[in-house]
């Protein structure tokens, strides 16, 4: 079973003489396991992708420790068990979309026929299949988004590290990926995601943990942390006006305060995707 | 690991082929010499000459200039480019990167010396082709009586003009009867009064006619072209004409012209001695880079070119005073700090062999030893390698 422990982790960032210019990270401790997927969130500068680059090896702590499956990061295992997405999509622009797959595809091991059945599988899964010979540069940023996710789906790692990963996305891309790691999760993988977008992280997060300059403020599962225990939400259909009526009638008589009763919005991403989503298909 | 370094470096090629100025770059290459000598040259001879200049500059300065350039800013320790999604491979990434560096600088070398080639097959010459001297001695007359004594070999034979002192150069059978070739030779100032002459040596010949001078032209300080009629086996005569100046050479340094051929050898010559030099400049870069910023990766290239190509000019003189008055006097001096530093940085070997430019730009064929000059650096540049991608494993990606 996958997992990613981070103990007591601090960084320290030094100028050249040694000075502490910043502490990006004070005492983190969090753990993952295999098929949950774990979101941090918190505003810039909070820690979270420097707690992703100790994680992937890209830099040492000050003190404490992560371990991917057990092995300390950087390593060979640890390297094959993690696929890391970074903040800004980072592909070679001349190349076109199948072969930076096979590209990594190569990269992660696999002989020239299984990375190009691979790539041509995830270039569909990714709805990049129209644009598979067409070169990375000429790509929108949700277009490389997507790609850069599909760049780290072809090694199969058993532990996904996602900064940003609906970043430059429109929310049909963003619903796509997160379909995608919903589907990791239903694989049993590992998924650290980080957003500062909160809603984008409150659909696909299992667990999530709130980070202000390097430190936990709260940590926990979205039930623990979102329920709001002293109030209930009743939804009717059809909207009966004398069913209303006489539920808070009823309630009424059982001095319970209704606090809101009304037709319910949609949220705009939900309205876009639905006429989005009729016009394309 | 091996596959993905080479995934690695065809990803990077691809990616420098496939720059929208690539063609572009490529046809400017080929063309520069040519063009040059076409535009610029009045005259055949003119021609001939731009085209051997044009291609030997180039190939010597803008080369390394371009490795040290091309290297600073090669390689993208920080996130922005390509290989974060394997984050912890960076050492596969600088030597993939490296190698694709090499690539596209030999490519670009190959373009530009195929230019020179092109060139030479239009408006240029044949080189002449040389033998060098078979072994020095030297002679010295005392009392009315000529005195012989052995050379160093291979090595540097001084004759000092205060004792009347000469060299005598073996020369290999000549063909004909002409007598043509060049005297590349090295002087050690004595320090007791200013040098006067532009060229403090004469030349004459020893053979069956007996000795007799040879008319020479001076073709830079350190060389001299003599030429002649020869009778037979011969003997070079070549006295120090100026009393303040010791003067030494070595059998490879006088060169006698024996024949003509075309230059495609040459410029092959030069072309790997160039490249060999400056991977060497680019595998220095990116030994620094691996640590430092591009800028000051770029400043290190530019230092360390500079430290080649300059410093081993600076001092060698003073050095081969003391040690001519410590073969005379059987005392070795005391020196000071500065002056074992500044033999230390004359006795650096130089990027390039002078001598093969020379060759070339004094339409002479560029001697064999090139290739074992250019084996030498590149295995200066292959040793660097591995350090660097070990350095850039260690660096820490704050950005």
């Amino acid at each position: 079973m996958p997992d990613v422990e981070i103990t007591n982790l601090s960084k320290t960032f030094r100028d050249f003489f040694g000075r502490r210019r910043v502490q990006a990270l004070d005492g983190l401790s969090l753990s993952l396991r295999g098929g949950e997927v774990f979101g941090l969130l918190g505003p810039n500068g909070s820690g979270k992708s420097t707690t992703f680059k100790i994680a992937v090896g890209l830099l040492r702590p000050s003190s404490g420790q992560v371990t991917i499956n057990g092995h300390k990061p950087g390593s060979l295992a640890a390297r094959r068990a993690t696929g890391f997405l970074p903040e800004d999509s980072t592909l070679l622009p001349f190349l076109n979309a199948a072969e930076t797959l096979r590209l990594h595809g190569a990269l992660a091991g696999l002989d020239r026929a299984t990375a190009a059945k691979k790539a041509d599988e995830l270039l569909e899964r990714v709805d990049l299949k129209h644009a598979g010979k067409r070169r990375v540069k000429g790509f929108s940023k949700g277009m490389q988004r997507r790609l850069g996710i599909a760049s780290v789906l072809i090694a199969d790692p058993d532990v996904f590290i996602l900064d940003e990963p609906t970043s430059g996305l429109d929310p049909l891309g963003a619903v796509l990926v997160k379909d995608l790691i919903a589907d990791l999760r239903k694989q049993g993988k590992a998924i650290l995601i980080s957003s500062h977008l909160l809603g984008e992280l409150e659909n696909v997060c299992d667990r999530v943990a709130f980070l202000n300059k390097g430190k936990l403020l709260r940590e926990g599962t979205l039930d623990e942390l979102l329920r709001e225990h002293d109030v209930h939400e009743l939804r009717l259909s059809p909207p009966d006006p004398e069913a209303i009526k006489a539920l808070a009638a009823l309630a009424a008589e059982k001095g319970l305060k209704i606090m809101s009763s009304r037709a319910p919005m949609r949220t705009l991403e939900q309205f876009y995707i639905k006429i989005l989503g009729k016009d394309e298909s | 690991m091996i596959r993905r370094v080479l995934a690695i470096t065809g990803a990077a090629l691809m990616e420098a082929l496939r720059a929208r100025l690539s063609p572009l770059i490529a046809l400017v290459l080929v063309a520069a010499v040519p063009m040059t000598a076409l535009v610029l040259g009045e005259d055949a001879d003119t021609r001939a000459w731009l085209v051997r200049s044009v291609t030997a500059e180039g190939l010597r300065v803008l080369l390394p200039l371009g490795a040290i350039l091309g290297g600073g800013f090669l390689l993208k320790p920080n996130l922005k480019r390509g290989w974060t999604i394997l984050p912890a491979r960076r050492a596969e990434y600088f030597t993939g990167g490296a190698l694709a560096g090499a690539l596209v600088l030999m490519l670009s070398s190959a373009l530009f010396a195929g230019g020179g080639l092109i060139g030479n097959l239009a408006f240029g010459s044949d080189l002449t082709v040389t033998s060098q001297g078979v072994e020095i001695n030297k002679q010295r007359e005392r009392d009315g009586v000529t005195v012989y004594a052995e050379g160093k070999g291979e090595g540097y034979t001084w004759a000092n003009p205060n004792y009347n002192e000469e060299l005598l150069a073996e020369l290999p059978a000549q063909p004909g009867n002409d007598l043509s070739g060049t005297i590349e030779f090295r002087m050690v100032w004595t320090a007791e009064g200013a040098p006067r002459d532009r060229a403090p040596v004469a030349v004459a010949l020893i053979d069956a006619d007996g000795r007799h001078e040879l008319e020479s032209r001076v073709l830079s300080r350190y060389r001299l072209h003599f030429h002649g009629r020869v009778n037979g086996p011969a003997q070079l005569v070549i006295t120090p004409t100026d009393p303040v100046l010791i003067i030494g050479t070595t059998p490879d340094r006088i060169r006698v012209e024996v024949d003509r051929t075309g230059a495609t050898g040459s410029i092959l010559r030069l072309w790997v001695l160039c490249v060999a030099a400056a991977l060497l400049c680019l595998s220095a870069v990116l030994l620094v880079r691996a640590l430092a910023t591009a800028p000051t990766a770029v400043l290190a290239g530019l230092l360390l070119l500079s430290v080649l190509t300059m410093l081993p000019n600076l001092g060698p003189t003073s050095g081969m005073a003391r040690d001519r008055r410590a073969a005379v006097e059987g005392v070795r001096p005391d020196i000071t700090l500065a002056q074992r530093l500044e033999d230390e940085l004359a006795a650096i070997p130089r990027l390039h062999p002078e001598t093969a430019f020379d060759e070339y730009l004094g339409a002479r064929v560029v001697p064999g030893n090139a290739w074992g000059d250019a084996g030498l650096r590149l295995l200066a540049a292959l040793a660097m390698l591995p350090i660097g991608a070990l350095l850039f494993r260690a660096r820490q990606i704050a950005r």
